[in-house]
């Protein structure tokens, strides 16, 4: 008992929505094979993109809300794998030579961005994620399909003949990862399918945060994100690093929207890449951490909690309040409540302990 | 302890060099005593030493050679056996140096009554320590505080102004006022005139008539009319009055209307003194009125303090860190050291005084 | 006569200039093709009788030195509830505002009041902090509105008779009601009288009182609140004062907007609210530092003509069919967005 009260003093937050989580989970009254087997699902599908939160905060840029941009160089490049024709892991793996290098460029100029605007980054990032996708949807509605942007493929080209398509199915890469190593196990009239090759990627890609972390650049991250002063004065060249810290998230973004989308199947070009920000910082911030500190295990678990809710939700409303719509009103608000919340209490401490 | 550390570091880390720049400051009496033997025990292994410190004892004690700056330049070097506390006293002070000629006619009236009292003060300042000051300014008086920098005399009219939190007794014309509260301090009848002009005293972004008249208007409700029963603010009366302070006090401007950030480190400092002026006070802190500001902008900012003091009779509390400008419009010179008033001097003693007095030795020497 | 005509120049500033040249340049193109342009004239003055509450909702942070106060969205919830409840007691008319306007002046005083002391809390980010708080409170308001006991069949939706619809209509009576007020055609163009009135009866009285002594505190907060506080203002209370006028007006002007546009729209309709004011008043040239009066007519004149008569003309030019997607909404991201990302990663914010 002790140790409960102990482990809910530390870590406020997860415990909370654990409790929301059983709590939907015994009035939803799921199946619990359905559940299991969607929250799988979207583990393989969202946390390589939580992951990629991570590094921002280390090095003292706060939440990484500009997630958006690598997010759409991802679906640059998966779009641009189609035209190409390319299919399978082929095809995945093109989309991440094309994704990676504009995610490089996105994050360098992000990076500027930022340290220009310093002590504004977060609502910086914030705008420049909208800023982007004003972008991102002219290019894609207006110019793709004209003589600027040449596009052979017109299956998914809008009826006038320029524009994407708002869906676009990607059955080239489907599965392209997921379907590596699969295991499929049966639990009573269901089927549970793992697909454990995604897994493997992702829990290389926590080793490799946290090897990273104890090398000789992820100390001068921490230094940074800890004491920036002092940081510049054992000579650390601070702002490089930030800029280094942003192409890292952006780009690692830029693989987790590709994992994301082949795990779908399908692109909503419009909208897919729209919430990634919102949704895998919300789910970071579920898991434990603050604008100031972030682990892999704050990301594995707030990805579990928050999509816990995620596929509850629905189902609770329903059966509290005769209404579906409710649980989904109500995981929105989780996630931008999380968000207010952790910047609330994150400001309001560091005010507190500048006094 | 991190001293220690540095220390420990350098015996394994090959250092030749240990720079140290005031580390007594924090250390109690006898730790002060440990580490000078330490540093002693230093040298004899071949490290040298650089020992930066404001208390001519220490420095005597552990340094082989001194050398004495002030105001960024070299004064003088000397072997440790070929001189004396006083002597460095002196240098440090700087004899040599005529006094600035402030033109007055007039005779300072000072009263016997004193107008501020100040009981075991104690202001929690960034930078400053003032740790129980106990003081009492006669009516009429200009009262100079000096000190080394970071010994407290800045925070003196900072935490009396409620701009930092203080605890203590202060009395303005026997009644008690109230601490830590900025407004009871304006209303009472005292104005402070800050040392950081464009972090605390002038809105840059704001024209000058603004900045003139603003916490007059707020505290005292000048510059006002009424329209349909609010009180809002007479920019005519403004203006007019604005202009006749610009002449006044000879503020190189385009106008009432120029804004703040754009006049020089002289001038802005003229506004805030038009500023204080336009509360009417009945005593005025004036913190390092002079710093940034050329030659010709300080002899008029010192006139015009001498002019209030003579013609309005206001009490004025002078802090500067330059002694010469102290000595040559002050009536008595409080020194502060550690936090407390080390000894309190007339503008002509001699300059030893004021130099051992500043590292904490109370006029001993005759 | 050179000389007034530069320094006018300077105050209206040249990007401004710019702006209203490609405006004189859009409405000429759409009159020789054959656009009708006195309705995109008139359109574009509704609009600007509309928006323009909002955009002066934003100038109390502005000038206490709170920042764009994304949080808007909280007013206009309050303005909502207000509408919404004389919908549901079938209140209609003039009656129908002054009760809406009470009830959301209200609420917004003491949403206003509960804002600003956490926006104190979190000084310097209030902008993000404003934002998130918007946007969690539309999204919890999403649940009200469907779950309070609403029961005016006109109201709920006919399906299971629970929950606000989505789009409510506002009766005749209620609609456009203050548009109409005094309204009359000038040369073709028709003029909605009673908004504008309104909007410039709240900009002078926003304009006198920067002049009295709240006002003027404000000012000085905004500019240096170390000054302030050295000169006795209380900052952390002209703060909220600040906020909860700024709630107050974006309550106003929701019911403003509910009347001219004819509909009141809920759920997830207020979330981006913000954004397109915080446009208009950064086209306008303000900054996080200076914002005025001034800054809040121009830049919603600007800002809303171009919005209106830029989809026309593009149409007639390009010959886009409307599946294409609205270029005007895409404009509208980019331009907005990249407004305030100019604004925050100015030198300094000035």
């Amino acid at each position: 008992m002790k140790r409960i009260i102990e482990i809910t003093k530390d870590n406020p937050i997860p415990v909370l929505f654990l409790i929301i989580c059983l709590f939907g989970l015994w009035i939803a009254e799921l199946p619990l094979p359905i559940f299991i087997n969607d929250l799988i699902a979207r583990l393989s599908r969202n946390t390589f993109l939580v992951l990629s939160l991570i590094i921002p905060i280390v090095v003292g840029l706060g939440l990484n809300f500009a997630l958006v941009t690598g997010a759409m160089a991802g679906q640059i490049g998966a779009i641009t794998v189609i035209e190409l024709g390319i299919k399978g892991l082929q095809g995945f793996l093109v989309a991440c030579l094309i994704a990676v290098p504009l995610a490089i460029i996105f994050g360098y100029l992000l990076g500027k961005l930022f340290n220009i605007a310093k002590g504004r980054e977060m609502i910086t990032g914030f705008i420049t994620g909208f800023f982007a996708n004003g972008v991102y949807q002219f290019i894609f509605l207006f110019l793709i399909g004209t003589a600027l942007i040449p596009f052979k493929d017109k299956t998914i080209l809008l009826p006038q003949g320029w524009g994407i398509r708002s869906v676009v199915d990607l059955f080239n890469i489907q599965y392209a990862i997921d379907s590596i190593l699969i295991f499929r196990i049966p639990v009573g009239r269901y089927l549970l399918s793992v697909p454990l090759s995604t897994f493997i990627i992702i829990f290389i890609l926590c080793l490799a945060i946290n090897y990273f972390l104890k090398t000789k650049l992820g100390q001068e991250f921490k230094a940074i994100g800890q004491e920036p002063h002092v940081s510049l004065v054992y000579g650390i060249n601070v702002d490089k690093n930030r800029i280094l810290a942003t192409i890292i998230s952006i780009a690692l973004a830029a693989i987790g929207q590709l994992i994301f989308l082949q795990n779908l199947g399908t692109v909503n070009t419009y909208a897919s890449h729209e919430q990634v920000a919102l949704f895998s910082i919300a789910a970071l911030l579920v898991g434990g951490a603050t604008v100031k500190k972030a682990t892999v295990s704050n990301a594995l678990l707030g990805v579990l909690l928050f999509h816990s809710i995620f596929i509850i939700s629905p189902q609770a409303g329903q059966k509290l309040f005769g209404q579906p719509q409710v649980g989904e009103y109500f995981r929105v608000f989780v996630a931008y409540g999380v968000i207010a919340f952790s910047l609330a209490t994150h400001t309001f401490q560091e005010r507190v302990a500048k006094k | 302890m991190e001293i220690a550390r540095e220390v420990d570091k350098s015996k394994n880390n090959n250092i030749k060099v240990l720079v140290f720049d005031e580390p007594t400051a924090v250390l109690t009496e006898s730790e002060a005593g440990n580490l000078l033997k330490i540093l002693k025990q230093l040298t004899h292994k071949g490290i040298s030493i650089l020992f930066i410190s404001h208390r001519l004892d220490e420095v005597l004690q552990v340094s082989d050679r001194v050398v004495v700056l002030r105001d960024g330049e070299k004064i003088a070097e000397k072997n440790q056996s070929e001189t004396n506390i006083i002597e460095i006293a002196e240098l440090m002070v700087g004899r040599k140096l005529k006094r600035l000629e402030v033109i007055t006619e007039l005779k300072p009236q000072i009263e016997d009554s004193t107008i501020l009292k100040i009981n075991n003060l104690k202001v929690s300042m960034p930078g400053e320590y003032v740790n129980g000051i106990n003081l009492e300014i006669k009516k009429g008086e200009i009262f100079g505080l000096g000190g080394l920098a970071g010994h407290g005399k800045v925070g003196i009219a900072n935490g009396i102004a409620g701009l930092y939190s203080s605890s203590g007794e202060v009395w303005f014309q026997d009644k008690p006022l109230q601490l830590n509260n900025p407004y009871a301090f304006l209303n009472t009848g005292l104005a402070f005139l800050s040392e950081d002009r464009r972090g605390v005293g002038l809105l840059l972004n704001e024209p000058i008539n603004f900045n003139i008249c603003l916490t007059s208007f707020y505290i005292k409700g000048r510059f006002t009319k009424n329209l349909l029963g609010m009180k809002i603010l007479n920019q005519s009366e403004l203006n007019d009055y604005s202009k006749k302070i610009i002449s006044d006090l000879d503020i190189r401007c385009l106008g009432p209307h120029q804004f703040v950030r754009a006049l020089s480190g002289g001038n802005q400092q003229k506004v805030c003194i038009a500023r204080a002026l336009t509360m009417e006070p009945k005593l005025l802190f004036v913190s390092e009125p002079t710093r940034g500001v050329d030659v010709g902008a300080k002899q008029k900012i010192l006139e015009v303090l001498v002019n209030l003091n003579r013609r309005l009779g206001m009490t004025i509390v002078f802090t500067s860190s330059e002694l010469l400008e102290l000595r040559s419009i002050s009536d008595r010179i409080g020194i502060v050291h550690h936090g407390q008033i080390a000894d309190i001097l007339p503008p002509d003693a001699p300059d030893v005084k004021f130099g051992l007095a500043m590292s904490g030795i109370k006029g001993a020497v005759q | 006569m050179k000389k007034t005509l530069l320094s006018l120049i300077s105050t209206i500033g040249i990007p401004r200039i710019i702006i209203a040249g490609f405006l004189t340049f859009l409405l000429i193109t759409a009159f020789v093709l054959g656009v009708d342009v006195n309705r995109l004239l008139s359109d574009s003055l509704v609009r600007i009788g509309r928006n323009g509450l909002f955009v002066l909702a934003l100038l109390p942070t502005l000038k206490a030195g709170v920042g764009l106060n994304f949080g808007l969205s909280l007013g206009a919830i309050c303005g909502l509830i207000g509408l919404v409840l004389g919908l549901e007691l079938g209140i209609t008319g003039i009656n129908h505002i002054l009760l809406a306007l009470v009830i959301g002046v209200l609420l917004a005083v003491i949403i206003g009041y509960i804002y600003g002391v956490l926006l104190n809390q979190t000084k310097g980010q209030e902008m993000m902090v404003g934002n998130y708080i918007g946007f969690a409170t539309v999204s919890l308001m999403c649940t009200f509105w469907l779950l309070a006991p609403f029961r005016n069949p006109t109201l709920v939706w006919a399906i299971g008779g629970r929950g606000l619809r989505t789009t409510l209509v506002l009766p005749g009576e209620t609609s456009q009601i203050i548009d109409n007020f005094l309204s009359f055609s000038f040369f073709g163009l028709n003029i909605p009288t009673g908004t504008f009135v309104l909007f410039f009866l709240s900009c002078l009285l926003l304009y006198f009182f920067f002049k009295t002594r709240s006002g003027l505190s404000m000012v000085a907060v905004g500019s240096n609140p170390v000054f302030a506080r050295a000169s006795g203002i209380k900052e952390n209370t002209i703060r909220i004062q600040s906020v909860v006028l700024s709630t107050v007006l974006a309550a106003f002007g929701m019911i403003i907007f509910a009347q001219s546009f004819g509909f009141v729209q809920l759920y997830m309709a207020p979330l981006m609210l913000p954004f397109p004011a915080i446009a208009c008043i950064l086209i306008g040239g303000a900054s996080l530092r200076k914002a005025t009066l001034l800054h809040v007519i121009i830049g919603t004149a600007l800002f809303q003509t171009l919005l209106t008569i830029t989809l026309p003309v593009v149409t007639q030019v390009v010959a886009i069919s409307g599946e294409a997607g609205d270029i005007t909404e895409v404009l509208r991201v980019i331009i907005s967005n990249g407004l305030i990302l100019y604004a925050l990663t100015r030198k300094g914010g000035d």
